[in-house]
């Protein structure tokens, strides 16, 4: 439920950036980059899909206004950098040091900080099982795309958000959120639609109620199917690539997440007292 | 006046050559646009001179014309004749009651057959044959002033005092508030001898969450206020349909002191006001003593409808006192106030009229939004325009959408006028009269609007001026807060609870997480660098979460408020500077210890902020 929740939050803020891109409002990047910042302290694996958005804030806007892409990339930014150096700041308090990432659980509780698994076979096993769901959601925009026959404008692709998400999401944790993840991705689907409204026609309309009841119905028989049939060849498939890359893996784990070059408490004492 | 007649005075001018033919052209297309008097319409657009237009105008309708010989007519004056009305309802109606003999009145006007002026004169001598005198309205204003210059000072100075002395700030501290600060101190120094640990985890208690609670509610309103920026209060279509004939007097005051450098741009701004220029009072209030600053705005050679003020020399020497006293000689229905340097979008009037007329009668004011036309300058007026910005575009629409008091920022803000004479004006004994008055507006139930238009100010561009201004602005909200906390259950009965939290937190509490922030930065890098248990032995549980919120998230949030704000008004170049916020945090800090000191030692006096230090006169991207 809890995580449900935190992704009902990502899709909020999903919507607000998104509202700013389309009604140029800063009010929207306000409360979206706070509700970013927010969504990253429920959900820290968060920061593996926020290079995305820095390519979204940096080139979504008019070529005219070149000192806007820094302006407006650093106000993005910045709620959800500072919710990242306060995590660390709090780690490095209680004697952790400094960290880039931080996992779930309580903020202030020791036991929680630095709990990291990493199951590539099972993130791989969970991705080719949910790409055809993820697929469909994406219809909507296929669709939209193939009837405005308008270029398609950066801010778009804050709606493939959720699909990166789950993948760093999978990536780290290695399970499968299942449904839990998907209404929350209906959810945003909806509040796209709500955004786009007035520019789609009658018969997009149609089109976006259509496939979004499709998308309930294909989930529901998904999660059904999943659950009785997996075909053995793709498991070893699976197993083998990820044989493959887990290297590459542990390696980003020991050394780009575990041990966080930041500074420690001792090592500024050392420098101004040695 | 009928068409004809017009044209008739117009060529009177015309053939003494004192208008060419295309001045009077100009005057009738505005005429005919704006509505007014042809005649107040020539001289307002500087067109012709006041003495010439008056005498012409006095020989065309056969009147007598006392400004060619006002010491004669001023020794016909009789005080007890005089003082039948009140000074307003001269400086409003422009007549001066002169001598009364028999059946006959003698009185000078500016304007012959004024209806309004044989109603009020029906009303009370019911009997009597009115013969007139012509006369500039400058002369009439002179005169006034030289029969009521006593009595205006004087209602300048106490008027608040005598009507209201408990809103009155003359006096800093109540012998009850000296008393209550006495126990507190003497509570506390005996809690410190005999149970220290307790008493200073109180402290940290207290001050962390007074820093909590004000971080929240900055939070809060800054949330609230972004929201606003989908509703445009005044739109432009608004503006553009407005009909000009419609509009009412609009007086404008201008406190200028010691402002010799920036008088003439300041006159230039006002000329570009998009307001019918005779619908305009422009009232210059100008210390008597200060010759460099009059001699410099009359070489700007501004119309002859604008006035000069004299303000007689007395104590205290403020602001405040200057517009009390210019409040008196206003004529206007809308009155508003614009410092030296100000320059006000063109169309702020306007849209302040039209943000009257869609309002209740409970709103008596409306702020505009101050920010600089010198921000690029240096540091400290980028740092300064990042705090501008997120005050006047963030917090300020945030208490007005809750419907909070709101402390008026120190120009450009609109006046009821009949409002504000009824609040008794401006304090002159508190240095920020304008919070202060913002405040006992919301007391006494009105209302304090936020208007969607900004006036461009000059920002302190030297340090040692911008903490003078500082404290003096951190002063007046002591005495503000002072002020307001006089009688508490008084004041939460006017304005509720959330009224006083605000003025508790915004207030007080504003200047006083000034006072101890430099400590617990201190108490925070001796800890930091230095690994001592002092500090870590209070800091533990619910007041270790507490502090760790008040830095990480505090900070943060000054530094992204000042983000947002510069980045809404499109000034990107400013965005990297909202990470210095802290810095000029302690900046404050300092400003704030000099007005805690003045406040004891000085209290009433007004550091004088001096303008005309930028090279600048406009930026690149203020534009109209």
């Amino acid at each position: 439920m809890m995580l449900i929740f935190k992704l009902i939050i990502f899709s909020f803020a999903n919507y607000f950036l998104t509202e700013y891109f389309k009604e140029k409002e800063t009010a929207y990047l306000f409360l979206g980059s706070l509700t970013t910042a927010l969504f990253y302290l429920l959900l820290p694996e968060f920061i593996i899909v926020l290079p995305f958005y820095i390519v979204i804030f940096f080139f979504a806007l008019d070529q005219k206004e070149k000192k806007k892409r820094p302006a407006q990339l650093m106000t993005f930014l910045m709620p959800t950098l500072a919710a990242t150096f306060s995590l660390s700041y709090i780690s490095w308090v209680y004697g952790y040091g400094m960290r880039l990432i931080y996992l779930s659980g309580s903020i202030f509780d020791l036991s929680a900080v630095g709990v990291f698994s990493l199951n590539f076979n099972s993130f791989l096993l969970n991705l080719a099982k949910n790409i055809p769901v993820v697929s469909l959601i994406y219809l909507f925009m296929f669709f939209w795309l193939l009837f405005k026959k308008t270029p398609i404008r950066v801010y778009v692709y804050l709606y493939l958000s959720p699909v990166l998400l789950y993948v760093g999401y999978s990536y780290i944790n290695g399970n499968n959120p299942g449904i839990i993840f998907y209404v929350p991705m209906l959810l945003f689907s909806l509040f796209y639609f709500l955004i786009f409204s007035d520019e789609f026609s009658l018969t997009m309309e149609r089109f976006f109620y259509f496939f979004l009841i499709l998308n309930f119905i294909t989930l529901l028989l998904y999660l059904l199917a999943v659950m009785i049939i997996l075909p053995a060849f793709e498991i070893g498939l699976i197993e083998y690539l990820g044989n493959l890359l887990n290297p590459v893996l542990v390696y980003f784990k020991e050394y780009a997440v575990e041990n966080w070059p930041g500074p420690g408490l001792e090592l500024i004492r050392y420098f101004y007292f040695r | 006046m009928k068409e004809n007649e017009n044209s008739f005075i117009g060529e009177i001018l015309l053939e003494k050559n004192l208008i060419t033919k295309s001045d009077l052209n100009k005057a009738l297309k505005i005429q005919k646009e704006s509505g007014g008097l042809i005649g107040e319409i020539l001289i307002s657009e500087g067109l012709v001179r006041a003495i010439d237009f008056y005498q012409a105008l006095a020989d065309k309708i056969g009147l007598e014309f006392g400004s060619d010989n006002l010491e004669k007519y001023k020794e016909f004056i009789d005080l007890n004749l005089i003082n039948s009305f009140e000074l307003e309802t001269y400086i409003i109606n422009q007549f001066l009651l002169l001598k009364k003999e028999n059946n006959k009145l003698k009185i000078m006007v500016t304007r012959q057959n004024n209806k309004e002026v044989k109603r009020i004169i029906r009303r009370k001598f019911s009997d009597v044959e009115v013969e007139e005198l012509l006369i500039t309205n400058r002369d009439l204003r002179m005169i006034l002033e030289s029969i009521y210059k006593d009595e205006m000072v004087k209602e300048a100075v106490e008027g608040l005092f005598y009507r209201h002395p408990e809103e009155s700030a003359s006096r800093v501290f109540t012998k009850s508030q000296i008393i209550f600060f006495i126990l507190l101190t003497a509570a506390f120094v005996y809690s410190f001898i005999y149970y220290r640990s307790a008493s200073i985890n109180f402290l940290l208690y207290f001050f962390n969450l007074l820093f909590m609670g004000s971080i929240l509610f900055k939070f809060v309103l800054s949330i609230i206020g972004a929201l606003q920026e989908r509703e445009e209060f005044i739109t432009k279509e608004e503006v553009e349909s407005l009909d000009e004939k419609e509009l009412p007097i609009y007086s404008i005051l201008v406190p200028v002191y010691k402002e010799p450098k920036v008088i003439g741009t300041l006159i230039q701004n006002l000329k570009k006001l998009d307001y019918p220029s005779s619908k305009l009072d422009i009232l210059f209030l100008f210390e008597e003593d200060d010759l460099e600053t009059i001699n410099k705005a009359k070489e700007a050679h501004p119309p002859d409808n604008w006035n000069f003020i004299y303000i007689p020399e007395s104590h205290p020497q403020t602001k405040p006192k200057a517009c009390n006293y210019g409040l008196k000689e206003a004529r206007g229905e809308y009155l508003t106030i614009y410092d030296a340097e100000d320059m006000p979008e063109p169309d702020q009037l306007k849209k302040a009229y039209i943000a009257f007329q869609k309002s209740d009668d409970k709103v008596i004011c409306f702020q505009s939004a101050l920010n600089y036309f010198n921000r690029k300058d240096n540091l400290l007026t980028k740092l300064f325009t990042l705090e501008y910005s997120y005050w006047f575009d963030y917090m300020l629409p945030g208490l007005d959408a809750l419907k909070l008091p709101i402390p008026l920022g120190g120009t450009s803000n609109h006046f009821r006028i009949e409002k504000l004479r009824e609040l008794g004006g401006w304090d002159p004994f508190n240095v920020t009269e304008d919070a202060d008055l913002g405040i006992r507006a919301n007391a006494r139930g009105y209302k304090v609007g936020i208007l969607n238009s900004t006036t461009y100010e000059e920002a302190n561009n030297k340090v040692k001026n911008w903490i003078n201004q500082r404290s003096r602005w951190q002063k007046g909200y002591l005495q503000t807060f002072l002020v307001h906390n006089r009688q508490p259950l008084k004041f939460i009965q006017s304005v509720g609870l959330r009224g006083w939290f605000t003025l508790q937190i915004f207030i007080g509490g504003s200047v006083l997480t000034h006072l101890v922030a430099p400590f617990f930065w201190l108490l925070f890098l001796v800890w930091l660098l230095s690994g001592m248990a002092f500090a870590a032995e209070y800091h533990v549980g619910l007041l270790l979460y507490i502090s760790l919120w008040n830095l990480l998230f505090g900070n943060f949030l000054g530094i992204y408020l000042s983000t947002m704000a510069v980045f809404k008004r499109k000034y990107y170049d400013l965005v990297i500077y909202a990470l210095l916020n802290p810095i000029y945090y302690l900046l404050q800090s300092f400003a704030a210890w000099k007005a805690l000191k003045q406040l004891f030692f000085n209290p009433f006096y007004w550091e004088k902020t001096e303008h005309g230090l930028t090279e600048k006169e406009v930026s690149d991207d203020v534009d109209f």
